[in-house]
């Protein structure tokens, strides 16, 4: 019995279809672990299989995106050699970098910067600097933060305040964006907050940061930075993806969905002034 | 009023007052019931969650996260997502650790300020590990406490719930709703059962009064009145009302009897005296004529005189003679051939009117009864019968002996007696058309005389006499 030549094409579709799903999937190579921080607004699990998808199909090889409560647990993991890269906050990279390696700097508004802002309820329309939160309930998004916690620290240090004895009380929401939420309901008086995620969550959720004022912007600090552990697999490869998203539909998407504009190779000089700051406040 | 509104519908509103105050006790008892079962179910929910939010929150009051202890606080918050609800996490001493609505309840702030309410500032300062249920001073607020503990039992702090009276409304609204369709479809249900019953209850109650009313304004004979029979309250009373009808019924016909019988004795009295005066007279008159005639007196045209007043005064004689019904001496015993002769005697006006005479005689020996009275009597009868009948009728005689008394009937087809007519109908009548009415006078007397009653039964196309004599009694006389 011959197969009939619609069979054959059919077959032959079908096949190019099974490569295609096993090439993206690429089971035969060990996953790239990917590990992600509140640096990104990262709780949004949609958003993380689209550019999962994207990744898988550009690297070639499955990828997995690992989410933790704080940043430590995600540093401790890529020291452990239990990730391959992360997203991160430039202050642990600049405290890791012997074994860190950079991959990526994300561009925002044209540049790879951004600030650390101090938010407070928008009803407070007295407070214009950090020292002007003597006193009060205050939160820090991480410790392990630049914007979050670093950046705030310098300001008292250089005014000469003891940051444990400035505030009436301080506590860590572990996360840029519920910074914006204790700001807000007013269970804090003031918070550390990355200016990139502010700007983000004033376009997506404009009644929430609504309920917040900017009272103080940082001086520019580099954007918080793609790494990976020193001696991963593909880094080159996930580095050209990632420069590359700006060069397709899909990864242009990708981009705008987390407001930047792309990814560039970046230098190690964009994070001499957390590097600085960390330097002066002698942690 | 109220004594003035008829049992009829005294009742009926009397049964539809119990049935909707039934409801309404049943419905309030059932409303209470479910709000309190409501209001107990949510605080036993609230504090299910106190326990489970307690325990929940020792991590964070441990590691002093105040951030983890707020979201926390809002997780049972945000499904509800109302008002009135509100939870405070307070730490050892008192001041808020973190609460679900930070601006009225801000980060160690005293507690016990912040709400001014002594008792349950208190309650939050004592360490009890337990879990306190109390209200606000102003009942406002339901306030529920409960320790969160260590591993090994301290105290680390306090859940403070706080919820507002009002979240109960709507259960009790939910509540009281339900009940109050239930109740109302019972009452559709009940209302028109009640009325119905007391209806029927008070039914023959009030045609009892009706026919009560009725005495006194109509005759006894026009009062018809059935009511059920039974040994119930209203069955007594109706039995007893019966019989005081037929009680007054009788006194009536025995009243009208007395009157008729006084006045025909008194009649008779009358017309025997006028009788006995006028006799004298006239006896010595007609000696007077009866003597001069023996005399042998020649005057012709004196002799035509008097012959002409002895005519007249011999009438006068014979009219008042049957006005006084004098028992006759003649006291013959009765024989059935006595009564035959009647027969023969009324034969012939029965024929002339072409009436049928249905004859019924059982008389087969000799009563001892005047046959002459008994003749006159049958005889008047009959001749009033004749009468009275229209042409063509039949008139009937029937005749017979009974438990010692002699029964003469006589039926006839004509019209019924007027009833003004039988008012006086044994009284001497000297009325129009007839031609000396003295017929039931005289049958009257002589049936007084032997000790008899006559009565009469009269409708359109049948009356009927009936004479009853005593046999014993004349015996005896």
């Amino acid at each position: 019995m011959h197969p009939t030549r619609r069979t054959l094409l059919k077959t032959a579709a079908a096949a190019v279809a099974l490569s295609s799903l096993s090439v993206r999937a690429g089971v035969d190579k060990p996953p790239l672990l990917f590990g992600t921080t509140p640096v990104i607004l990262d709780e949004q699990a949609e958003f993380l299989r689209r550019w999962q998808i994207y990744l898988e199909t550009m690297l070639r090889r499955p990828v997995q995106f690992v989410q933790r409560g704080s940043y430590r647990e995600i540093l401790v993991m890529l020291d452990g050699a239990k990730l391959d890269c992360a997203w991160l906050c430039g202050y642990p990279y600049v405290r890791m970098r012997q074994r860190l390696e950079l991959v990526a700097a994300p561009v925002y508004a044209g540049r790879p910067l951004y600030r650390a802002y101090l938010i407070v309820p928008a009803a407070d329309r007295a407070t214009h600097s950090i020292l002007d939160m003597r006193g009060k309930v205050f939160a820090f998004s991480d410790p392990d933060s630049n914007s979050g916690w670093l950046a705030p620290q310098v300001e008292l240090k250089r005014a000469g305040e003891d940051a444990s004895r400035f505030f009436k009380k301080s506590f860590y929401t572990w996360g840029h964006r519920r910074v914006i939420e204790a700001v807000a309901s007013g269970l804090a008086q003031g918070g550390a907050v990355d200016g990139y995620i502010w700007d983000s969550l004033a376009r997506l959720h404009p009644e929430l940061t609504g309920a917040t004022r900017v009272a103080w912007r940082s001086v520019e600090y580099g954007f918080p930075p793609i790494v990976a552990r020193r001696g991963a697999e593909g880094i080159d490869a996930l580095r050209h993806a990632l420069i590359g998203m700006t060069q397709t539909p899909p990864g242009k998407t990708l981009l705008s969905r987390l407001n930047l504009d792309g990814f560039v190779p970046g230098e190690d000089a964009l994070y001499a002034g957390i590097e600085a700051n960390w330097r002066y406040l002698g942690t | 009023m109220l004594n003035d509104l008829s049992y009829r519908l005294k009742t009926p509103l009397a049964m539809s007052l119990v049935i909707v105050a039934a409801a309404a006790v049943v419905a309030a008892a059932l409303v209470w019931q479910g709000y309190r079962q409501a209001s107990a179910s949510f605080v036993q929910h609230t504090q299910v969650l106190g326990k489970t939010l307690a325990r929940t929150l020792r991590p964070a009051l441990l590691h002093d996260d105040v951030w983890q202890a707020y979201e926390i606080l809002l997780t049972p918050l945000e499904r509800s997502g109302d008002a009135g609800r509100t939870l405070i996490l307070l730490d050892a001493r008192g001041q808020i650790f973190a609460a679900s609505e930070p601006r009225q309840f801000a980060v160690l702030d005293d507690f016990a300020q912040t709400i001014d309410d002594r008792a349950i500032a208190a309650v939050a300062q004592k360490h009890d590990r337990g879990q306190t249920v109390l209200e606000s001073g102003d009942g406002r607020y339901l306030y529920l406490l409960t320790a969160v503990q260590a591993e090994d039992g301290t105290v680390l702090g306090r859940l403070v719930q706080r919820y507002d009276q009002s979240l109960l409304a709507p259960h009790f609204f939910d509540v009281a709703e339900g009940t109050l369709y239930a109740a109302l479809a019972a009452m559709i249900l009940l209302l028109p059962l009640g009325w119905l019953a007391g209806n029927r209850l008070a039914e023959p109650l009030s045609h009892l009064a009706e026919c009560l009313g009725r005495v006194g304004r109509e005759l006894p004979n026009a009062i018809h009145c059935e009511f059920p029979h039974g040994r119930d309250e209203i069955g007594q009373l109706a039995e007893r009302f019966q019989g005081m009808v037929a009680e007054l019924r009788n006194k009536q016909v025995l009243e009208k009897h007395l009157a008729q019988s006084d006045r025909l004795a008194a009649v008779g009295r009358l017309s025997a005296g006028i009788a006995h005066e006028i006799n004298n007279p006239l006896g010595g008159m007609l000696n007077a004529i009866s003597n001069y005639r023996r005399r042998g007196g020649a005057d012709p045209h004196a002799v035509k005189t008097l012959a002409l007043i002895e005519r007249g005064l011999v009438q006068i004689r014979d009219t008042v003679s049957a006005l006084l019904v004098e028992a006759k001496l003649e006291s013959r015993a009765l024989t059935p051939e006595d009564l035959e002769d009647v027969r023969t005697l009324i034969a012939a006006d029965a024929q002339s009117r072409q009436l049928r005479l249905e004859w019924d005689n059982q008389i087969v020996e000799a009563l001892p009864l005047p046959s002459a009275q008994i003749r006159q009597i049958l005889l008047n009868l009959l001749l009033n019968a004749v009468q009275a009948s229209p042409a063509g009728e039949m008139l009937n005689c029937k005749l017979t002996v009974a438990e010692q008394h002699l029964t003469l009937s006589v039926g006839n087809a004509g019209e019924a007696i007027p009833e003004r007519r039988r008012q006086h109908l044994f009284e001497p009548y000297f009325g129009e058309g007839e031609v000396h009415g003295l017929g039931l006078w005289v049958t009257y007397q002589l049936v007084q005389q032997l000790g008899g009653e006559i009565v009469v039964d009269s409708f359109p196309g049948h009356t009927r006499f009936r004479v009853s004599l005593p046999l014993d009694d004349h015996a005896a006389t």
